[in-house]
Formats: C-alpha cells, structure tokens, sequence
C-alpha cells in the first residue's frame, strides 16, 4: 500500500517532471480528426462500391 | 452502471481479439510490415499470444468489415510513468500502446487517400483507452516511439503526443521493453 506523506506530496506537486506532465494540454487531435474523417468517406464509399459488385454478381448468377 | 458499454466496430472494420475467429491466425501469419518496422511484424507471430496467455498485454484486430483482410492491429497494456523525485520513486498510472501497426498486404492500405493509422487511433485506440481509464484509473497514453524522425513528428503532430523536454526524459525510466522498443523514445498524452 502507497503511503503519501504530506512532505512527499509536496515535493510531488514541485517537481519539475511531474509539473510538466501534469500540465500537458489534452492532445490536439484536429489533424488526426480531420485524416480519419476522409478517410472514413472513402472507406464507406470503396465499400459501397464493392457491395454493390457483389450484389449484382449475385443477381447475374 | 458502473462501466459503460462500449463497441469499437465501425461500420467498415470490425476489431477482435487475436482467438476470436479461426481465420485469424492465418491473417497474422501473412501480416507484414516493411518501413523498418520488422520487429512489429514478429511481435504479432511470434509473442503477441504468449503475452495474451501471460496477462501483458491485449493485442487488437483491425479487420475490414467488408473483405475480413487484416487492416492493422495495435497492443495495449498498462504501464506506470516512472521518474525518481530525490530517493524516491514515483509512478503515474498510464496506459501503453505498445504495438501500433498497417499491414503491408492491406490492399486499400497503399492508396493514396489512406489514413487508416489517424482513423484506427481516433475512432478505436482512444475510445477503448478511454473506456479503460474509466475501468482501473489511468490518465496517461503512451508509446514509445521508434527514435526515427518522422515517425516521432508523426506521432506529434498528427496523434498529438508530447515529448518530454531532452533533460527530463532521461528520467523516465525502467520500463521493461521488447529488444526492438530500445532507444525507444518516450511519448504520452492525456487520455
């Protein structure tokens, strides 16, 4: 079991690793977002392109 | 409800574990993956089930909905940010994603219009770190990224992970890493 005294949480809560992590923005995922959004369009688009394929080739057999 | 449902399909790629369909072990046994990268390849032939049975890590399929090609797979497990703070040692609890990998064969992989790897990460990687952290308490994901310059500006700038500054990384430290995770650069964001 951990067990934080207050000394240690000070010396915690002023080191500099720790600060930095801590303070860390949440990621900026807008280029991620962006990415993931065409490619989701042209998935969603190849497949149904292909499902459409098969359909027919279902319906000539 | 204390744990909230969660689905990781979308409506193109189905994610499953590496036993949950027997075709899979045929998919990984023709997985590759070139680009330096040899050693994410052999981690899912050769170690991913074996970490499964152990209990230290969890490797996802990513599988197209339509054609069941094998589309990329990615690892998770949890992991401790360590640094010493004077003669102490201190861990902030975080998740690892350890292995994050495109399959070569994938065909829709190599179009130009590919963004398979930003799309797995924010419509399957982050919802399920998200989900977890809610689970155990974990506000951290992190990789350690291969020390190749346009991968780690990849990870930055499109994934949105954070290096630490040069002098403080070398205090993260004691991570237990696979050979091919050596000089390994540390990255992490808020989950």
């Amino acid at each position: 079991m951990r067990v934080f005294t207050k000394e240690l949480l000070d010396a915690i809560e002023k080191d500099e690793v720790y600060r930095v992590i801590m303070n860390t923005p949440p990621p900026d995922l807008t280029l991620a977002r962006k990415d993931a959004k065409i490619f989701a369009r042209w998935i969603a688009q190849e497949h149904r392109k292909e499902r459409d394929i098969l359909k027919r080739q279902a319906v000539s057999v | 409800m204390l744990v909230p449902p969660l689905s990781l399909e979308t409506r193109d790629f189905v994610v499953e574990h590496l036993e949950d369909s027997p075709e899979n072990l045929q998919l990984i046994r023709a997985f590759t993956c070139s680009n330096n990268a040899m050693g994410l390849e052999l981690y899912l032939k050769q170690q991913a089930l074996n970490d499964e049975d152990n209990g230290q890590s969890r490797t996802y399929l990513v599988k197209d909905a339509l054609t069941r090609e094998l589309a990329c797979y990615f690892s998770l497990r949890t992991c401790l940010i360590p640094y010493e703070l004077a003669d102490r040692r201190i861990n902030l609890s975080a998740i690892e994603l350890a292995n994050f990998a495109v399959n070569d064969n994938y065909r829709r992989s190599q179009r130009a219009v590919a963004k398979i790897g930003e799309y797995v990460f924010v419509e399957i990687i982050r919802p399920l770190a998200k989900h977890i952290s809610t689970c155990i308490g974990a506000g951290w994901l992190c990789v350690f990224a291969l020390p190749k310059e346009r991968l780690i500006d990849y990870y930055k700038k499109k994934l949105g992970f954070s290096r630490l500054p040069a002098d403080k990384e070398k205090l993260v430290h004691g991570h237990v890493k696979p050979d091919y995770d050596k000089d390994c650069i540390f990255m992490y964001q808020r989950i």
